[in-house]
């Protein structure tokens, strides 16, 4: 993870299982905003507000309008007026890497418009199925990012707020690709050694079948202790390797 | 913190990019000649950095506002002197091919030491260029274009 400025070719999109970084010319805004509940009283010298309800989005996909078999833009996103599971990593001045800051949430794609060599791909809201719905955050952390593993991770993890935390938060899985069944979890510890890592309860993609691309989102209860360390994990199965990008959101209120 | 740009970084970070068959030199490697040491690819000593052009990104004065600056660096690059082969265009071909591998090469490098981006910026005609003691050698001239986040 570096610290700084950067520039968008390090971001990267992923969706349903796909990465979709090497179609995108553009994403956004990745949005994050809250409705004000005007509690203004006759004695109050200025107007004030409290927060309601957050709205979160990715805006609109424009992308390049690719046909290629089985990863081009065209191939995975063609169909609108479903639910996408979407990952967006921002790397620092480099290719995403664990610890980086990540945007992500399942949103219905609304629309799906192509025009000469280019298309624009909407989304609306979160999508109602969407157990992020729970939660009102949409940035997290990167704690595994795009790549192939074929052990488990001994590993320290990442230290993201410095602080444990009692509100609970999700997990989003992308698994591009595999040779059978794993299982990828978040870990969490007090102290940022191997050993004292343990599974966080209930976040935990379950056994997957990562033969094909899958996706998930998985949320813990929003008043579970989450340690202060984080890290990946992955439980093989009948597979050998996993290629895969895991991220996670930490409430913190 | 203040403000700083390294194109010396820069160069020789590039320097050190690894292209089969051509030699790619420093700003301190600069040969009087490319006599007898082409495929070379050498800093244009009259024109290396133009076009800088910083750009303020945040509120701030005196070297502490965030900037963005960019430059071109100018390179020359000698395949062989003319006159070389059993003709007269003899070496053309394998010229073409050698500068392909040079443009594949930089668009497969976009980061370098002491940048955050590097784009080819442009390539010159190809065909007859000069090396600084008026040889003329099959070649053209390139730009790099560079971004530094200078603070």
């Amino acid at each position: 993870m570096t610290i700084g400025r950067t520039v968008n070719k390090h971001t990267r999109v992923y969706a349903d299982g796909y990465d979709l970084s090497g179609n995108t010319r553009t994403i956004g805004p990745l949005a994050w905003t809250f409705d004000e509940g005007d509690l203004t009283c006759l004695p109050d010298e200025v107007k004030g507000a409290l927060p309601g309800h957050a709205t979160l989005g990715i805006g609109t996909l424009n992308g390049v309008f690719s046909n290629t078999a089985t990863t081009g833009l065209h191939t995975v996103m063609s169909t609108a007026g479903v639910k996408r599971t979407v990952m967006i990593p921002i790397g620092i001045q480099t290719a995403p890497a664990q610890g980086d800051p990540v945007y992500m949430g399942q949103f219905e794609q609304s629309g799906y418009q192509q025009e000469e060599a280019y298309v624009n791909i909407p989304f609306a809201l979160p999508s109602v199925t969407n157990t992020t719905l729970l939660y009102d955050k949409p940035w997290g952390w990167l704690l595994h990012a795009k790549g192939a593993e074929t052990a488990v991770n001994t590993a320290i993890g990442i230290d993201d707020i410095g602080a444990s935390t009692a509100f609970g938060g999700y997990m989003m899985y992308q698994v591009f690709a595999g040779n059978g069944t794993a299982t990828i979890k978040v870990q969490d510890a007090a102290t940022n050694l191997n050993a004292s890592f343990a599974d966080l309860s209930g976040c935990t993609s379950g056994s997957i079948n990562c033969a094909t691309v899958q996706s998930g989102i998985i949320a813990v209860s929003k008043t579970a202790t989450v340690r202060r360390y984080l890290r990946w994990q992955i439980v093989f199965g009948t597979a050998t390797t996993v290629t895969f990008a895991l991220s996670f959101v930490r409430a913190t209120y | 913190m203040t403000i700083a740009i390294s194109p010396t970084t820069v160069s020789a970070a590039i320097a050190a990019l690894s292209i089969s068959g051509v030699t790619l030199k420093d700003i301190d490697e600069i040969p009087e000649s490319a006599q007898m040491l082409t495929p070379l690819i050498v800093p244009r000593p009259n024109d290396f950095i133009t076009n800088i052009k910083p750009e303020a990104k945040s509120f701030g004065s005196n070297g502490s506002e965030l900037m963005d600056v960019s430059y071109s660096l100018n390179y020359v690059f000698c395949y062989t002197e003319i006159g070389s082969g059993i003709n007269a265009f003899a070496p053309y071909s394998g010229l073409l091919s050698m500068l392909i591998l040079i443009i594949n090469t930089i668009l497969n490098n976009d980061k370098v030491n002491g940048l955050v981006d590097i784009q080819l910026e442009s390539i010159g005609d190809i065909g007859s260029v000069e090396d600084f003691a008026g040889n003329k050698f099959w070649g053209c001239n390139f730009s790099l274009r560079c971004l530094e986040f200078a603070q």
